[in-house]
């Protein structure tokens, strides 16, 4: 066994990047999750036509990359809204099947126009973090830092700050808006809030809508690292997203947060390096799906309501 | 014609009659599918017939049990996969890797639901959707042989081929062109028809009521002393040993597996068919299968052009469509297609369930419309509409278009109808003799006889012609 732990900063900081992104979906999901208890798996489906809509905005017409990933997160924002209205609000959230079959049929449609579209080859997208003015320090012409003797790439701050910004205005919209307000009432107790005067249908809306554009965000930034966009590259994604949100709590979105960035490093240091460590090869990179899928077991079998998540109550 | 047509007592001489129609439609089907279909549409029956088990297994824990369970695909591959590695590279038989593949199923069943429903809501359907994720990647490990049994990423042929025996050559349609195929539909037949009757013995067993229970109001099954735990996870186990079942079935009728065939879209599929056919019933499960081929057939044959663009349902769009069916049934046919067809039958015959002492609970009179009943002149219509329809339905065989030839079908279709419009007419009759109908009831009633009976026994001479067609007498 070579125990090389001079590398493994490396993979520390590549699980954290891709855990922020993972992260940024599993918020999609519990935002949706907390407003309306179901989970819509087609977050990853919306994220990708987003991160389309980038593409056609920012490489086909031309127009600024961070322009037009605000202008496809509003787009994406009203698609969810639109979705939310018409298709999820006519069935009673407690019964699960009619929103979940929903939900799927949304992921087949998508994922079939998307690729009817734009075919299923890969197109690059520009790397919103491939460019940075000349100020920022270089080594040997690439643009990192030396941490811990390893090379931590700007990319990789990037994301975490683009990632922090966003938090930090999903945390204003909640904690300072009457908008937020209203969704937090909703998410802790609909009828309640539907008591008090609260537009509860409206505020659905809302919380689908930031969802969508999380999910934006979330695949925009996770393309540069898949080689481009292509219509199914939120398959896997989506399922890390799911273990993340499962490791954090469903309802908990400081959890969603954390285990997405927890099965990010799971997935690079469990099991991309331990596969080093103890094969000394790298093909152990494809149990790290199978990966997602034990901490999602485990985390149900020892504690179910998630790391941060709300133990449920029942009252018959 | 609100009013059912025939209305007659539970196990009274008539509604064995009807039985009778019933359960000879059904052995026609069955019989002349494998003489009258080409081949390659009897190998799309097979694997129709493999994916109605699988989309039972599927049923058995959405529809009976409402738990969430979305992954069944990995099911189905892991019983294909043992099946092929058996089979292929320790030559066993296909019979005697049956109750392996029920108990690998079985235990995975175990591993994968205890944790799942331990816990109420989603998380079977978070866990369940990770697996059908997941399976495919699994395949190509190489450590531990994995892949050595597996096939990897090329997949795995078995090359024993399943021929008819000698004594079993009797079957329709095993010897000949069509034999292989054939032979393999009588032994998915065979399956099939033996795992309905245990489903649905075991759903009117003490653990198949639990499970409904369950269903139907968790906290009162566990009041009445349910393992709710216990329950479900068994409940799903089964399940899950039935859908490696389906992947024996899948093994044996295509002799090919590979990962991508047990993909999340397999998984979507089944979930589909149980929509399309009806959620919570066992004859759901049959019809969803049928469809969920059948509309995967006729969208590929899709050709739509719109100006510059074609509407091309060869492609990606196909799974659109298979979506927006989804998301329509989901909307306005939330029970699919047996609760449509109950509709329809609802309108045609009412049964009346007996007292235990044997008396029908309400007297049969008391639907009796007396001398204003216009029942015969109802059977007449349809007695005259379905050899119509029939013949338009043959005519428009001629136009070589998708819709019509859907069309053309369904109108042909109709002639099955002609045995109503004769019992209806024969009974009328009856009534008539009795006193208790007006004598204008006398034409259109032995008319809807005559011509209903002529339906019915051209029904009959096309079937025995395709028999004897096919054996050449």
């Amino acid at each position: 066994m070579n125990w090389n732990f001079d590398v493994l900063p490396d993979f520390i900081f590549n699980g954290l990047s891709l855990g922020a992104i993972y992260g940024a979906v599993a918020l999609a999901l519990v935002l949706i999750f907390k407003a309306t208890t179901l989970i819509n798996f087609a977050t990853g489906e919306l994220a990708m036509l987003g991160a389309f809509l980038v593409y056609v905005l920012h490489m086909e017409q031309g127009l600024w990359l961070w322009l037009s990933m605000l202008i496809a997160m509003g787009l994406s924002a009203g698609l969810g809204v639109l979705i939310e209205r018409s298709l999820t609000r006519p069935f009673d959230p407690a019964d699960h099947l009619p929103v979940v079959l929903i939900t799927l049929g949304l992921f087949l449609i998508i994922n079939a126009v998307a690729g009817d579209i734009w075919n299923y080859q890969v197109r690059i997208l520009t790397n919103p973090f491939g460019k940075f003015p000349d100020w920022v320090p270089s080594v040997g012409g690439d643009r990192y830092v030396e941490v811990l003797g390893s090379r931590l790439k700007y990319q990789s701050i990037g994301i975490w700050v683009t990632l922090a910004l966003a938090l930090f205005l999903l945390g204003l919209i909640l904690n300072k808006t009457k908008a937020g307000l209203a969704f937090r009432a909703v998410s802790s107790n609909t009828e309640s809030a539907r008591l008090v005067g609260v537009h509860t249908g409206r505020t659905l809306g809302f919380g689908w809508a930031i969802a969508s554009a999380f999910g934006t965000l979330g695949a925009v930034l996770v393309a540069p690292q898949l080689g481009g966009v292509n219509p199914n590259m939120m398959a896997t994604i989506l399922i890390y997203a799911l273990a993340g949100a499962a490791l954090g709590g469903l309802d908990s979105l400081g959890g969603a947060v954390l285990g997405g960035i927890l099965v990010g490093i799971i997935q690079a240091v469990f099991v991309t390096w331990g596969g080093v460590v103890v094969f000394g090869q790298l093909y152990m990179s494809i149990l790290q799906l199978a990966a997602a899928f034990l901490v999602i077991l485990i985390v149900l079998l020892f504690r179910p309501a998630g790391l941060f998540g709300t133990r449920r109550v029942e009252r018959v | 014609m609100s009013a059912p047509l025939v209305v007659v007592a539970k196990d009274s001489a008539e509604h064995k009659r009807w039985k009778y129609v019933q359960w000879a439609y059904l052995a026609g089907f069955l019989i002349l599918t494998p003489l009258v279909l080409e081949p390659f549409e009897i190998g799309k029956m097979n694997r129709a017939l493999v994916l109605s088990v699988a989309i039972l297994a599927v049923n058995l824990v959405v529809g009976f049990n409402g738990m969430l369970a979305l992954g069944h695909s990995a099911f189905m591959g892991i019983g294909a996969f043992v099946t092929a590695s058996m089979v292929q590279d320790e030559n066993w038989d296909y019979w005697q890797v049956l109750p392996v593949v029920l108990i690998v199923g079985f235990i995975m069943g175990v591993i994968i639901g205890l944790p799942a429903l331990r816990v109420k809501g989603l998380y079977l359907a978070l866990v369940t959707i990770a697996q059908a994720a997941v399976f495919p990647t699994l395949v190509n490990i190489d450590e531990l042989g994995i892949a050595a049994r597996t096939g990897g990423p090329n997949g795995k042929g078995v090359s024993e081929e399943v021929i008819a025996p000698g004594f079993l050559e009797w079957l329709p349609g095993v010897v000949g062109a069509r034999g292989g195929s054939a032979y393999r539909y009588w032994i998915i037949v065979l399956m099939l028809g033996i795992t309905l009757l245990v489903i649905t013995n075991y759903l009117r067993s003490r653990p198949g009521r639990a499970v409904l229970a369950i269903r139907d109001n968790e906290a009162g099954a566990a009041v009445y002393g349910v393992n709710l735990p216990v329950a479900k996870t068994m409940n799903f186990a089964i399940s899950a040993s039935l859908g490696s079942l389906a992947g024996l079935m899948w093994c044996l009728d295509k002799g090919f597996v590979a990962g991508q065939d047990f993909t999340f879209l397999l998984a979507i599929d089944l979930i589909i068919g149980l929509v399309l056919g009806g959620v919570g019933t066992i004859q759901g499960s049959l019809v969803g299968g049928l469809f969920v081929v059948w509309v995967n057939d006729l969208t590929k044959r899709i050709s739509v052009p719109l100006g510059l663009y074609t509407l091309n349902g060869d492609g990606p769009l196909a799974k659109a469509i298979f979506g927006l069916i989804l998301i329509l049934f989901t909307f306005f046919a939330p029970g699919g297609i047996v609760s449509l067809a109950r509709l329809v039958q609802s309108k045609l015959i009412k049964v009346v369930p007996l007292t235990p002492s044997g008396q029908p609970i309400e007297p049969l009179d008391s639907f009796d419309p007396g001398m204003e009943s216009t029942r015969a002149d109802t059977a007449m219509k349809i007695s005259i509409v379905a050899p119509v329809l029939l013949a338009v339905g043959w005519l428009l065989m001629a136009v070589n278009s998708l819709i019509v030839g859907v069309l053309a079908f369904g109108l042909r279709m109709t002639i099955l109808l002609a045995p109503v419009a004769m019992l209806v007419g024969s009974n009328e009759l009856k009534a008539h003799a009795a006193g208790n109908r007006a004598d204008s009831v006398k034409g259109p009633a032995s008319m809807a006889r005559l011509l209903g009976g002529l339906g019915f026994l051209f029904v009959i001479a096309y079937a025995v012609q395709r028999f004897a067609l096919n054996y050449d007498f």
